[in-house]
């Protein structure tokens, strides 16, 4: 079972995972995704650090979330991603499509960042 | 319907059954309950009124035994009896009892609460048929799934010698019935063989569906040797597509669709079987094994994009030299990430240390053994994912073979 909860930090909403991210809870990761999306929160931050195992269909739907936000123009940041997990994103090239960051605090700031860079 | 009057009163009997004869059912009586569990034995009864307090066996004894005997319809009893206190009516139905009327009971009463049971006798009844139907609809598919598991067996090659020297085989356990793994290789002309393992996304009847679809496209690139070429000995291989520009034409074929983000891994290669070199795309499958002769296995590949997940997406190539004596190891995450009762998984490391053990094994034994050790370190033949391995080994030449 995984359980989702989230936090909003300003302009940011930093959802944090807990357990297993495989079939059954990626489809209630990317109803929760599309909820937020739906509500204009489209700058996400998935906090993975208790997240100790993720299957093919998990990051599947980290992918499927990533696709509908930046869509609309946001971004869908990892942060906080175990060893193991690290291994399998960096396996199947994820690494290379999501920006990822030691902490959620990072990811959170990451957002500020940009959001800054913008208005220069 | 029938219905079983136990009584050893036989006026009362009398009473009973003239009552109910009259509207319409059918009587059977007994006069204590070893008698009525005989007559239960022999009939179809579902429906019981019994007198409490009888001589031999008593109503209450008669409804535990009924309910102990496990017969295949449900008997719906009534205890008839002249106490009437709560704790009786608690004794009653704790014995098994569905209803309890007390006497002197009127005979308004005594048929209203037939009816009742006879409406859960119709519930249950309606259950059954539908459990039925449902037991069947089951059967059909499992039926199916079977089929279907034979026919996705029926395409994985057989394992075997194919040509110069090359071996072939594999371990293919799909974790129900059918699998979204599956493995190939295919004799693309007399120099070149196409392999591949894949893993689609997911598992089941879903991931199975494509899979079967990608083993029908993969299989069929072969392009059939022409008689015309091979006398003028035209080095094919650049007639061939590149595994790269195989993958890159999946990739886009392929792309996941937002809903069901069905996407799958690979590896996909060409070997050039004159001198063992093969050309290999990585697409987010485990990194294979290369069986060294005499040195330390390595890992070859780091990774990249699974087909399907990335419009964008490119692919390079991973090129190995496999000697005389040398294997080739690709698998799906399924054996890796196997996890015993502990939650511990099978890892890598294991794996490429019984590769490394059983070295010196025909391909044919290596794969029995690791096979027999998947299902040992599993502690059962249920796993989590599908399992698949396909190993390639370059056999020594007769010069080589002392």
């Amino acid at each position: 079972m995984m359980e989702i909860t989230d936090e909003v930090i300003g302009k940011v909403t930093v959802l944090k995972m807990r357990g297993r991210l495989n079939s059954v809870s990626a489809v209630s990761l990317k109803d929760r995704v599309n909820d937020y999306a739906k509500n204009g929160q489209i700058r996400l931050v998935i906090d993975m650090a208790e997240i100790d195992f993720v299957d093919s269909s998990g990051l599947g739907s980290l992918v499927a979330c990533l696709r509908s936000v930046r869509k609309l123009g946001g971004d869908v940041r990892i942060a906080g991603i175990q060893d193991r997990v690290r291994a399998v994103f960096e396996l199947i090239s994820l690494h290379r499509i999501f920006e990822i960051f030691d902490d959620a605090q990072n990811a959170v700031v990451s957002f500020q960042d940009t959001e800054k860079d913008a208005g220069k | 319907m029938r219905i079983l009057v136990v009584d050893d009163d036989m006026e009362m009997r009398l009473l009973i059954r003239s009552i109910l004869t009259t509207r319409g059912y059918e009587v059977l009586t007994a006069s204590d309950g070893i008698e009525a569990l005989a007559v239960l034995e022999k009939e179809k009864i579902q429906l019981v009124i019994s007198d409490w307090l009888m001589p031999r066996m008593d109503g209450l004894e008669l409804c535990k035994r009924i309910r102990a005997a496990s017969f295949p319809w449900y008997v719906y009893v009534i205890i008839l009896t002249a106490k009437d206190t709560k704790g009786e009516l608690v004794a009653a139905m704790e014995s098994g009892a569905d209803d309890y009327i007390a006497k002197p009971f009127d005979k308004n009463e005594l048929i209203v609460r037939i009816h009742a049971g006879e409406r859960v006798l119709n519930l249950e009844k309606t259950l059954d048929d539908r459990n039925e139907r449902l037991s069947k609809a089951l059967s059909i598919i499992r039926k199916d799934l079977e089929a279907a598991a034979h026919l996705q067996k029926d395409l994985l090659p057989r394992p075997g010698r194919i040509s110069s020297g090359f071996s072939f085989d594999g371990i293919f356990l799909p974790c129900s019935f059918v699998a979204g793994d599956t493995y190939n290789y295919i004799k693309q002309d007399r120099d070149h063989i196409c392999f591949f393992l894949l893993d689609v996304s997911g598992h089941g009847v879903q991931a199975a569906m494509l899979s079967f679809t990608l083993t029908k496209i993969l299989s069929s690139l072969t392009i059939p040797a022409s008689p015309a070429g091979d006398s003028r000995g035209i080095d094919r291989r650049y007639q061939l597509s590149s595994p790269a520009k195989t993958v890159h034409e999946l990739n886009l074929r392929f792309q996941a669709d937002d809903e069901t983000m069905q996407y799958f891994t690979m590896i996909y290669g060409i070997m050039d079987t004159r001198d063992g070199r093969m050309t290999m795309v990585q697409a987010g499958q485990p990194s294979p094994i290369h069986m060294r002769k005499g040195e330390e296995p390595v890992i070859v590949g780091s990774g990249g994009f699974p087909v399907g997940l990335n419009p964008n997406a490119t692919y390079e190539e991973l090129e190995i030299h496999l000697k005389p004596g040398e294997r080739l190891i690709l698998y799906s995450d399924g054996i890796t990430d196997c996890t015993n009762q502990d939650g511990k998984e099978f890892s890598t490391e294991r794996l490429v240390n019984l590769l490394q053990k059983w070295e010196g094994f025909s391909l044919r034994s290596t794969m029995e053994k690791l096979e027999k050790s998947l299902l040992e370190w599993r502690g059962s033949d249920e796993f989590e994912d599908d399992i698949s391995l396909l190993a390639i080994e370059r056999g020594l030449t007769r010069k080589e073979q002392i």
